[in-house]
């Protein structure tokens, strides 16, 4: 009378969970890092938001309402900030895999991800 | 039937033992250290081994943010602050870091012909409030009088920097000196942190303080080096500023100094913060320059004398440290170091 680990009735389930999953992953990539970059938002070493590059939009966080991102042609940018030394701003827009930008005071981090570029650098020194 | 049940078995078993052992890459920032936006990559076993090491890294930076902070008093701590209020008063009681921090701004200081000066306090905090002032109210920007400069510049003498290591205790003889370690501090805490991590077992990562980037191992995805972009420092019309070139390396800091990052406007024209000890301006030969060599603290204090001396001083110096660079040219043109091309992505089509 012992019960087998695995019987082939829960065949179906394994198959189904397996399924599910490649589903999600696929949704994920298709809608978000299917057409190339996307962008992600930092705050505070926490990731907040998840940016589709491919719609124009200009929005802010509501945590942070004093610092405005762009997105245009498939690039973001920092393009308002309160901080003093504007080195945020100053980065321009980032389209490139790998390209990153950092606002100190206001704890904010923008990454570009994504993309088939297999030669898109790990990090950029600067 | 017994084989259809060993397969069963062991197939998830082997499946769990890969997942096991299976490196996954991890990413942590911090904001409170160097006034500036650290980044920590690397490949752990899970997201705990990976905390281990972020903060084995964070602690350290943050210990030695706080021995070469010339703006914060800290209590209980005698840190380069505590220094420079001293100036001219009494030695100061200081632990281990500020001492080797300073004996090597010593080195420095003979190695550069005195390009590379911790002793510069007093020129580079005029330059500083006036680059403050100028970020605050643009219109009212200004350029520090000559004058002032010249009279700072009267009180940078490192021979004024007395250091006793046997009573580990720092000395400024002349009452108006300060010390100004920014063109090496930052470098060397990374440099020290990636030794601690290495201890703690961190094999295959990098830290970027603000662009001044360390990498060590092999990333674990089948490559054998990292890829490092070089930031470019022209901003193209379009507003964008990609990066011109990466490098493939492991086992080694790449540091950049550059005009572009901290600056304010006056008239029109940029100021940067890198002040040329001789002109007392900022120094203009070159638009960047980028340092490869595996310490972190060298390849900083390299890369500031290289952008400030003129491009055949400057190739000496880093080729006497064994290191290798990348200048880029106020016309856009490149020079770089046969050991610098060897790992470029330039011209490899």
């Amino acid at each position: 009378m012992d019960r087998k680990m695995m019987a082939k009735r829960d065949l179906p389930a394994i198959l189904g969970l397996l399924v599910a999953a490649l589903l999600a992953w696929g949704m994920f990539a298709f809608f978000v890092a299917g057409k190339g970059t996307y962008a992600e938002i930092y705050y505070y070493g926490d990731k907040v938001k998840t940016v589709n590059l491919s719609r124009d939009q200009e929005f802010s966080l509501p945590r942070a309402p004093q610092v405005i991102f762009t997105v245009k042609h498939n690039a973001i940018a920092f393009t308002y900030s309160d901080c003093p030394d504007q080195v945020c701003v100053r980065e321009g827009w980032l389209s490139g895999q790998g390209q990153f930008a950092a606002c100190l005071p206001n704890g904010l981090s923008l990454w570009v991800r994504g993309g088939e570029d297999r030669d898109a650098p790990d990090i950029v020194a600067k | 039937m017994r084989k259809k049940r060993l397969i069963i078995i062991i197939i998830p078993l082997f499946v769990l033992f890969l997942l096991l052992g299976k490196h996954s890459r991890y990413t942590a920032e911090f904001y409170d250290v160097f006034d500036t936006h650290t980044v920590v990559v690397g490949y752990a076993r899970s997201q705990r081994e990976f905390q281990k090491y972020v903060d084995v890294i964070h602690s350290e930076m943050l210990y030695l943010h706080r021995q070469f902070d010339i703006y914060n008093d800290y209590v209980g701590v005698s840190n380069l602050k505590t220094v420079n209020d001293s100036a001219g008063v009494a030695p100061v009681a200081v632990e281990q870091p500020v001492l080797e921090l300073l004996k090597l701004a010593a080195a420095a200081y003979r190695q550069t012909g005195g390009t590379v000066n911790a002793a510069m306090g007093s020129v580079l905090c005029i330059w500083h409030e006036y680059r403050e002032r100028g970020l605050e109210d643009g219109p009212r920007a200004a350029l520090p009088p000559m004058q002032l400069l010249e009279e700072a510049r009267l009180h940078t003498s490192m021979e004024d920097v007395v250091l006793d290591e046997a009573a580990s205790t720092v000395f400024l003889r002349d009452p108006r000196l300060r010390l100004d370690v920014g063109a090496i501090a930052k470098g060397y805490a990374v440099q020290k942190a990636m030794d601690k991590a290495a201890a703690a077992g961190f094999s295959s990562g990098f830290i970027s303080a603000g662009g001044n980037v360390s990498v060590t191992g092999k990333p674990k995805d089948g490559r054998d080096l990292w890829r490092v972009g070089i930031q470019s420092p022209v901003v193209t019309e379009d507003g964008s500023q990609p990066y011109f070139d990466s490098v493939s390396v492991t086992d080694l800091a790449v540091v950049t100094s550059g005009d572009y990052q901290r600056f304010y406007v006056v008239d029109g024209l940029a100021y940067h913060h890198i002040i040329d000890p001789e002109t007392l301006m900022p120094a203009d030969r070159f638009k960047a320059v980028t340092v490869l060599h595996p310490d972190s603290g060298i390849a900083d204090m390299l890369s500031t004398a290289a952008f400030i001396l003129s491009y055949e001083q400057g190739i000496a110096l880093v080729e006497r440290y064994g290191a290798n660079a990348v200048w880029i040219l106020r016309d856009d043109t490149l020079r770089m170091t046969a050991g610098y091309e060897a790992v470029s992505a330039i011209n490899r089509g």
